[in-house]
């Protein structure tokens, strides 16, 4: 319950949550809430995304979706510490994983509200393209207002130190186009997650394209420009 | 504001819970210190002594506002996630444990006999009922959830 309670204070007193990183309170406590809570909620979702496949692939993505978002977060986490520091920072790195795990943590519990959702079109509908989009669109909302909690935290935490502001705003929100990319192409290294009805289960699907074609090529055949084989 | 509103306000500054959960506690404080101040009365104390009396005997308010928020919160969250995750989990257990991982019903009868359907069905049945006063949504959305599941396999030509 204390884990869930960290979560709360987060979507209920965030301002207050934000101070306590800042002034280094509770930051082991605080972490470990956040870690667990977007581990379990990121493998629930994983789950639902792959259990429009087969058993396997359910419980494949959900390994596979917390690993990465955890992984994208230690790739990226030291650049924006170190451009930070560079404008002017005092944050230490254990500050920037909290607030980076913060936008996880809120991101996660959207992916979590949104289950149901996906499970109901699971369960209604038969459409593979339609079923990869609509969870596309879920992460994009989600992760849009992780970042958002993420910028709010990092002004917060940053306020005590004026110099260099500016520059870092700039830098939080260059490492968030950063972030989009490398998780991008983390989910396409990690792919499948939902896993095609006409292909047999895999692990890890052999590597080649990119996210964005693979994404246009759908919303082309949902539209019904052509067939994506 | 009575004597009594001034000691649950000090109060509610403490608590940062959902709306609901906060009138449920600051009703159950008014009864036990409302009744706590007729008995001190009875006894012969003024008004004033007796509110005084009945507050001591909960503690400073301030720590009795920490100590409330320590308890309840994470509650209402509780709820919400329970309410999205648990009907979701018992969609997904009976859709691969009842239903063949094509989504047919084939097979369907021989699940049946087994032991390991029964035990996870009972428990998806019985955790919510546990807590059902709190859990109520989660509750509808697992039946929602269910129903949905065996029409979808019973009636495949209803999906979109």
């Amino acid at each position: 319950m204390k884990d869930l309670a960290v979560i709360e204070t987060i979507l209920r007193n965030r301002t207050h949550f934000f101070v306590e990183i800042r002034d280094g309170l509770g930051l082991n406590e605080k972490m470990r809430a956040m870690l667990i809570s977007s581990l379990i909620f990121l493998a629930i979702y994983g789950a639902v995304m792959g259990s429009s496949a087969s058993l396997w692939q359910a419980l494949s993505s959900a390994a596979k979706l917390p690993i990465l978002f955890m992984a994208t977060l230690i790739i990226c986490s030291p650049t924006l510490y170190f451009f930070n520091v560079l404008f002017g920072s005092n944050q230490s790195l254990t500050q920037n994983v909290a607030l980076m795990l913060t936008a996880i943590t809120v991101t996660s519990v959207l992916l979590l509200s949104f289950a149901p959702i996906a499970v109901f079109f699971l369960l209604t509908t038969s459409g593979y393209q339609f079923y990869k989009l609509l969870n596309v669109a879920f992460f994009a909302i989600c992760a849009t207002v992780g970042v958002l909690f993420l910028s709010q935290g990092m002004r917060i935490v940053s306020a005590a130190g004026e110099e260099g502001a500016r520059a870092r705003r700039w830098v939080m929100w260059l490492w968030v186009i950063i972030y989009a990319f490398v998780g991008s192409q983390m989910a396409w290294t990690l792919r499948p997650f939902i896993g095609a009805p006409s292909m047999k289960f895999e692990l890890f699907r052999q590597l080649g394209g990119n996210f964005y074609t693979n994404i246009f090529a759908s919303i082309g055949e949902i539209l019904g420009f052509f067939v994506v084989r | 504001m009575s004597d009594v509103d001034c000691v649950l306000a000090r109060i509610r500054t403490q608590l940062k819970l959902d709306s609901e959960t906060e009138q449920e506690i600051l009703a159950e404080i008014r009864s036990h210190l409302e009744e706590a101040v007729a008995q001190a009365q009875a006894e012969g104390l003024d008004e004033a002594q007796a509110l005084a009396r009945a507050s001591a005997r909960f503690g400073v308010e301030e720590e009795v506002g920490r100590d409330l928020q320590a308890t309840h919160a994470g509650w209402g969250t509780a709820d919400a996630v329970v309410a999205a995750a648990l009907p979701v989990l018992c969609a997904l257990i009976l859709r691969w444990l009842a239903f063949a991982p094509d989504g047919t019903a084939a097979g369907w009868l021989q699940v049946l006999s087994r032991p390991v359907f029964w035990i996870v069905a009972l428990a998806a049945l019985l955790l919510p009922l546990v807590r059902f006063g709190r859990w109520r949504y989660a509750l509808a959305g697992w039946a929602i959830f269910w129903a949905l599941t065996v029409i979808s396999v019973v009636s495949p030509a209803l999906r979109w």
